[in-house]
């Protein structure tokens, strides 16, 4: 796996999302465990039928399915040495049975048509291990297989009952005979087990699509199940390049917020091809929804219904999540040297197609007069790329360069005066304060909650106040500086 | 009572159990020997066979000695590893497969279509046990016998097994007196009586998360030291309202000499899980016993009988006559001795 394609999965955390899934069967496991994008707009849209059609399903039928694929076992292996003509044993026959006789349940249940689920009639699979059609799940080589294991059986049974009732000699001479008699039954045995696998083996295709068709319908209903309990929509595929998300949430944030007692404030976002600039106070969200974006995206692109009350997007050539955060530590770089490192397999990956990119606060590890001079040129790059590029950031003067620009609505109109400067938990106060929502924004400079948080966590008074006079005179020097560029700027042009 | 009139009364007993568990003082106490005697005494009943761990292996892995093999009946519902049951000789009807692994394969249960001869190897967890054995009975086995793979008594699982049979013989001691004093002593433990109803409910509750309590008159203490750590504790937290002291886990010596340090010690009722925790000397149990000590367990073992085996693997052998005269008059359980009905064991 590629380094940012680990970056990814780790910044959206999605593999504890698609943990969640409760596939029953071990096919349908295995398919959750190797679930990747899919590209072909028509089999994204078969994906997303097949959930609908899954969540139609009534409430006791659910059940007799998830009850009936949970009693599959993995006998994968044993397909494979059966095609390959390896003599079965009687454990892998009896799999074999019990495999037969579960699909051959679930083939004559009443369900959804879906698209790559085909179940076949294995009811000569089910004769051949039945062959007295007692339709029991157990096996064994059966008498019906061979008239000779039938006289050799009867003849051990003979051996066996004289056997309590013989001493010494005799007893060790019928212990022999009986001895060879089971040599012979195990050697006919064989042969019955070799007829019976070649048999099998002409069936194996069958077996295999089968199991594979257990694995999606399986995973289709446990994706189904995922849908229904955290309220998921169906994806919107569009043909033009774009991200639009209403009320969208990465369920994993909304649980903790709302453990905490908290409400879930969803982000709505809608990005076109080019830039987006999302800005905001510290502790804001801004990184949580672009998590949450990255997250739908990517869920969306395997064919899952996404965390949102509507989401429209064109399945992208690539997902890209740009950030400093734990990058650093396994490419050996510094923070910056990190960031710089993604930024350079980002251009190349732009060339090569349209695709998502989120990043998050690029360069802000590095000093601000130059990280603000290369976010704006790499937003305004960005801009006339064919991708969608979600980007935060706290440099001012960004979002002029962007396509658009989203703001945080963030602590402004809270007062926070009202509450007592040494409260204990003043993550949970600001979490209360905080207003999560996203506007769009016509506003070029970025908001300055800094100093008002510093002030709430209680902060030394004398300290912010200093850092106030700091910024005032910024601020001024800024503008003195800008008066004075105007004045230069008219004089040359007259 | 004479033997077969004795064995009879076994049968009896054995018949009424849900699970019953072999187990021995060591090795080549005649376990394996047992377990033929008995699938040869219930032959008509629907028995399930299994293990802990692995045993009916042809020759002595340990000792190098050769043992007796496990021959099983026509219509015996069988737990053993895959491997074992596909090389066994008699023929078999697969039920389920456990999807509990072992070193070799996983468990498997079957029925027996004929007799024959059988290694097995069964869960070494107890719960996995457990699991295999509630199956079992699902497949109509009962009893179900359990041998013990190692030759200790710990093995016995009272947690899975309502009845055990104790095995002994010459491989402990070929001399008479000291055999009988060692069995005697082994079977005061694992048989130590069980507390009162109430007593016993409240350690399963108290004990699902702590493995040492402390029940004070009006509150509980829960410690998560291990049964071994717990010296320190016991004279830290010992008080004149401490009622009683829970334990979980296997208990030593020195375990009981700390408490007979603390004052007035009988007062205090000590819990232990059950009979197989507790590796006492004879001679420390007996002083604790004798200045008043209060001891019991949460789950009683029931004994059914003691099988003795009077030789031992180097050659050695013993009056049974005598061992049984002396030890009868220590218990009221059944003793027998299965070289004396040998012929009806097939090897």
């Amino acid at each position: 796996m590629k380094d940012c394609d680990l970056h990814l999965k780790k910044a959206t955390g999605i593999d504890d999302v698609v943990g969640r899934l409760e596939p029953q069967s071990p096919f349908g496991s295995a398919l959750c465990r190797h679930l990747s994008a899919i590209a072909d707009h028509r089999q994204l849209e078969a994906e997303y039928d097949n959930i609908e059609k899954c969540m139609e399903i009534d409430r006791a039928c659910f059940g007799r399915f998830t009850k009936l694929l949970r009693q599959y076992r993995d006998i994968t292996n044993t397909m494979k040495r059966c095609q390959d003509c390896q003599t079965l044993d009687e454990c892998e026959l009896f799999e074999l049975k019990g495999f037969a006789i579960l699909s051959q349940e679930l083939f004559k249940l009443p369900k959804p048509e879906l698209a790559g689920v085909c179940f076949c009639d294995l009811s000569d699979v089910v004769l051949l291990l039945d062959p007295n059609r007692e339709g029991t799940a157990s096996f064994t080589i059966y008498d019906a297989y061979s008239l000779e294991l039938v006289e050799i059986r009867l003849r051990k049974s003979k051996i066996e009952r004289e056997i309590y009732h013989a001493q010494g000699d005799d007893h060790m001479l019928l212990l022999q005979n009986r001895a060879a008699a089971a040599e012979e039954e195990k050697q006919a045995e064989l042969l019955v087990r070799q007829k019976l696998t070649k048999s099998l083996s002409f069936c194996c295709e069958r077996l295999f699509q089968t199991a594979e068709s257990i694995a999606r319908f399986d995973l289709s209903l446990a994706k189904a199940k995922m849908a229904a309990e955290y309220a998921m929509c169906r994806p919107f595929l569009s043909k033009e390049c774009c991200v639009r998300i209403k009320n969208g949430f990465h369920p994993l944030v909304k649980e903790a917020v709302e453990k905490r007692g908290h409400p879930f404030c969803p982000v709505t976002l809608d990005c076109k091809e080019g830039a987006t600039v999302i800005t905001g106070s510290n502790m804001g969200g801004k990184t949580v929804a672009l998590r949450m974006a990255a997250l739908n995206c990517m869920m969306a692109g395997m064919g899952f219904f996404a965390f949102a009350d509507s989401f429209t997007f064109r399945p992208p050539d690539f997902i890209l999540f740009l950030s400093d955060e734990d990058g650093a530590l396994e490419s050996a770089l510094s923070t910056f040297g990190s960031e710089v490192a993604q930024l350079k397999e980002l251009l190349d990956m732009l060339k090569t197609g349209s695709g998502i990119v989120l990043i998050d606060e690029f360069a802000r590890g590095t000093n601000p007069v130059e990280g603000g001079s290369l976010v704006k040129a790499l937003v305004s790059y960005l801009t006339d790329c064919n991708s969608v590029s979600i980007l935060t950031t706290h440099y001012g003067g960004v979002s002029a360069y962007a396509g658009a620009h989203y703001q945080v609505r963030g602590l402004k109109d809270a007062n926070l005066k009202d509450c007592s400067p040494n409260c204990a938990d003043y993550t949970a106060l600001i979490a209360e304060k905080m207003d999560y929502t996203l506007v769009e924004s016509g506003e070029d400079d970025v908001p300055r909650d800094a100093l008002r948080i510093c002030s709430f966590f209680g902060v030394d008074e004398e300290l912010i106040k200093s850092a106030q006079k700091f910024l005032k005179d910024d601020i001024e020097r800024e503008k003195s500086l800008r008066i004075k560029e105007d004045f230069h700027g008219r004089k040359t042009e007259s | 009572m004479n033997q077969n009139e004795l064995l009879a009364e076994l049968k009896r007993e054995l018949l009424g159990c849900r699970t019953v568990a072999i187990a021995g003082a060591q090795k080549n106490t005649g376990k394996t020997t047992t377990l033929n005697f008995f699938i040869r005494m219930l032959q008509r009943a629907a028995i399930g066979v299994t293990s802990v761990g692995r045993d009916g292996e042809q020759a002595d892995l340990v000792t190098h000695t050769s043992k007796p093999r496990i021959y099983i009946n026509s219509g015996t519902i069988v737990a053993t590893a895959k491997r074992f049951l596909i090389d066994s000789d008699a023929t078999f009807e697969i039920l389920s497969m456990s999807g509990i692994g072992t070193a070799v394969g996983e468990i498997v249960l079957a029925k027996s279509r004929s007799c024959g001869f059988i290694e097995l190897a069964g869960p070494s967890v107890s719960k996995q046990l457990a699991s295999v054995c509630e199956t079992m009975r699902g497949f109509g086995a009962s009893p179900i016998l359990i041998d013990g793979a190692l030759s200790r008594k710990t093995f016995a699982v009272p947690d899975v097994a309502d009845a055990c049979i104790y095995c002994t013989g010459g491989a402990v001691s070929c001399d008479v007196e000291s055999l009988v004093k060692k069995t005697r002593h082994e079977l005061n433990l694992l048989t130590v009586r069980r507390t009162d109803e109430a007593t016993a409910a409240r350690f399963d509750e108290v004990m699902k998360d702590a493995s040492l309590a402390f029940i004070y008159r009006d509150h509980t203490e829960k410690s998560g030291a291990s049964a071994i750590g717990v010296q320190k504790e016991m004279v830290n937290r010992w008080s004149d309202d401490l009622n009683a002291v829970f334990v979980k886990g296997a208990l030593t010596n020195r375990f009981l000499i700390n408490v007979m340090d603390c004052p007035d010690y009988g007062r205090v009722r000590l819990v232990a899980q059950d009979g197989t925790k507790l590796f006492f000397s004879d001679s420390v149990f007996q002083r604790f016993l004798n200045r008043g000590g209060n001891l019991t367990v949460k789950k009683e073992i029931r004994l059914l009988g003691v099988s003795v085996n009077p030789t031992s693997p180097d050659g050695g052998r013993f009056n049974f006559e005598r061992f049984l005269y002396l030890l009868k008059q220590e218990t009221s359980v059944p003793i027998f001795n299965l070289k004396e009905f040998g012929a009806d064991v097939i090897t």
